[in-house]
């Protein structure tokens, strides 16, 4: 019975423990674009990664997908909520976009990378910070929205214009009166 | 006829000769003429001297794609064409009609908002006069644009329709708005320009992805870096343009200097090698360094005091293919143009030029000094510095021929030399010293202006490689990085 209970304190130490280790994030790796549950209006996505010390990263973008009609697809994202920087939507499917690995030898760098042809949705960042043996000991998620990009409405950062005409006349009194 | 008197009439005439050819040679020795002046135009210059307005052209061109989309590319063809592709150049050109223009004055930040829109901007590293720009690149230049003194940056915005020019004023630190109403026959109907479709096909056909430094790094800087750079520069041996001992070649290069006058000028070497032309008590010197420059010195005489900026810099560009060309002595080929301008040196009217070098449409920078330096004051060349260097041409066309290199991260340079950078900062006075590495970093970070590949020639005359390097600017300091392993290689302070 002894043996048991130390076997099941054990496994749920190494449970709990891993979980507990996933859900924490690393101080020394810090992702600095895109901000986070920050929303982009752009097709590519910047990522920087800062590094604070001598570590290897594994930067994964998943899509976060949802059925409709009984098939997956993009989340409306301006139909999203969140609490606390959760998304509050359980029924999301992670569908793999692009992952790599970093390792940095230096007290500090930054890990970049652009990903092109996004389409509008909900995107998830996820950085793992790996061991020697390429496992992840802490974990932690962002998600960026996507959005189109709507047609740049004319800016209003001027007055109308005025007629060359009277332009000149003002000149020509800036000329004689100064300014 | 007679035999005695066949001999007379020899004489009358040998008489003649000898009485024009004294007075010719009197004028010429009396009247200080060199006999330079009487040589064919083609004699006189050494080489034909380059199009000043080809040497007339912006550091980078910068264009925004909207949606957080830049580049930054090399002003090259791009910026002005000769065949029939579109141009920065061109689509000025076609900016107008002049009789309705307007031209306002704006606010810093309305210049800001226009740029976040899709936009294309030349940036010079200098402030060109506007009547010199307007017409040297064709740009119909009504009355009202008189308020506007110069141009260090120019672009097209889509943030407003139609056609819109923006123009920063460096030298009146102003930013100008210039709108031309749309003519019937206008291209697109909205302006007289192709601006639009000219970002469209820069866009079309591929660029390098540049993001702010904010971006990457986190802190506030809008200067745009690449995320990638592949690049196939190599280091190449260069010589000097000249070297002591090769008196025959120092002498008929001085001689281009002094002509006629030649004969009278004193040649002093010194210990150290540097050779030294003086004429009367210092006139005209030439001074032959060791380094493989040479300086020229002469005493003002002339009292032009209106001459223009283009004026002057045609004066500029004839001297030096006069005076040496604009090719290393022994024949290398480089691109020249217009790096910087300084005027009224030394407190005289006029303007200190000085000249890059291009190799294979790559910038040499210098790290002491720069390829060229001359001054032209009153409409007169009073001083004239040329420190060019020969290498084998070849040799650069079999190393850019080899395939492309992944460039350092310019973003990790920054991340792994913020501690170098800040140093001479700190020794320049332009920051404080903190024990506080990452506020020297943000310090760093915040402070870059311009990154950029090139090849860069070191001061240390040790040094006989032409280096690949990146090249960042901070406030006035260029500091050169190994290209592919960012490790430091100098730095130069204007």
């Amino acid at each position: 019975m002894k043996k048991m209970v130390i076997v099941l304190v054990v496994v749920l130490s190494l449970m709990f423990g891993t979980t507990v280790a996933h859900a924490e994030e690393d101080p020394n790796v810090v992702l600095v674009n895109p901000a986070s549950n920050s929303t982009i209006y752009s097709n590519n996505l910047l990522i920087s990664v800062k590094l604070t010390q001598p570590k290897t990263i594994k930067v994964s973008v998943f899509e976060e997908k949802q059925i409709v009609n009984g098939t997956l697809s993009a989340v409306n994202v301006n139909t999203l909520t969140t609490t606390k920087g959760s998304i509050n939507n359980a029924s999301l499917t992670s569908v793999p976009v692009t992952s790599a690995t970093f390792t940095s030898k230096n007290n500090l760098s930054f890990f970049t990378k652009q990903v092109n042809n996004l389409k509008p949705g909900l995107y998830r960042i996820r950085i793992d910070t790996l061991d020697g043996s390429l496992n992840a000991v802490y974990t932690s998620d962002s998600y960026v929205a996507v959005k189109e990009k709507t047609e740049e409405a004319e800016a209003k950062i001027f007055e109308t214009p005025q007629s060359g005409t009277m332009q000149f006349l003002q000149n020509l009194l800036k000329t004689i009166f100064g300014d | 006829m007679s035999k005695p008197k066949a001999i007379e009439r020899v004489k009358n005439f040998s008489l003649v000769v000898l009485f024009l050819s004294t007075v010719l040679l009197l004028y010429f020795f009396w009247g200080n003429i060199s006999f330079d002046g009487l040589k064919t135009p083609a004699e006189q210059t050494a080489g034909d001297p380059p199009d000043t307005v080809k040497m007339l052209v912006p550091s980078q061109i910068i264009v925004n794609f909207g949606a957080e989309n830049y580049t930054v590319l090399p002003p090259g063809e791009l910026w002005q064409n000769l065949t029939d592709r579109d141009s920065f150049v061109e689509e000025l050109a076609r900016f107008g009609p002049v009789e309705n223009v307007l031209v306002e004055e704006i606010t810093y930040e309305q210049y800001r908002q226009v740029r976040e829109f899709r936009s294309i901007w030349a940036e010079f590293d200098y402030d060109i006069p506007f009547a010199d720009f307007c017409s040297s690149f064709h740009m119909k230049k009504p009355q009202s644009y008189d308020v506007i003194e110069s141009v260090t940056k120019i672009g097209y915005s889509t943030a407003e329709k139609g056609d819109s020019l923006y123009v920063v004023d460096g030298k009146a630190q102003k930013t100008f708005r210039i709108v031309a109403a749309a003519t019937k026959d206008s291209i697109n109907k909205t302006g007289n320009t192709e601006f639009p479709a000219f970002i469209d096909s820069i866009e079309a056909n591929g660029y390098p992805a540049y993001y702010p430094i904010s971006s990457y790094l986190g802190v506030s800087n809008n200067t745009l870096v690449p995320l990638s750079v592949e690049a196939n520069l190599q280091s190449f041996s260069f010589l000097q343009d000249t070297y002591s001992y090769q008196t025959e070649k120092i002498n008929t290069m001085a001689e281009r200097f002094f002509g006629g006058n030649f004969d009278f000028v004193r040649r002093i070497v010194e210990e150290s090698g540097t050779v030294i032309y003086m004429y009367g008590y210092g006139q005209n010197v030439l001074i032959v360094n060791t380094d493989g420059s040479m300086e020229y010195k002469e005493e003002q005489v002339s009292g032009i005091t209106d001459q223009s900026f283009s004026g002057a810099l045609e004066t500029a560009v004839k001297f030096v293919a006069d005076h040496g060309s604009w090719k290393s002595l022994e024949g290398a080929e480089m691109t020249p143009y217009l790096k910087d301008v300084i005027p009224d040196p030394n407190g005289r009217k006029g303007y200190r030029f000085l000249f890059g070098m291009e190799i294979n449409g790559t910038r040499l920078h210098y790290e002491k000094g720069a390829p060229i330096v001359i001054d032209v004051t009153s409409g007169q060349v009073t001083y004239y510095k040329r420190h060019l260097i020969d290498f084998d041409e070849d040799d650069i066309k079999v190393i850019e021929t080899a395939s492309g290199e992944e460039a350092f991260s310019a973003v990790n340079l920054i991340a792994q030399n913020y501690k170098y950078i800040y140093d001479i900062l700190l020794q320049a006075g332009e920051v404080k010293a903190t024990a506080d590495q990452a506020a020297m970093f943000e310090k760093v970070a915040s402070l870059v202006n311009k990154m950029e590949i090139g090849y860069v020639k070191l001061a240390d005359p040790k040094v006989t490689e032409i280096q690949p390097a990146w090249i960042l600017t901070v406030y006035d300091t260029d500091v050169y990085f190994n290209l592919y392993s960012a490790d430091p290689i100098g730095y130069s302070r204007e």
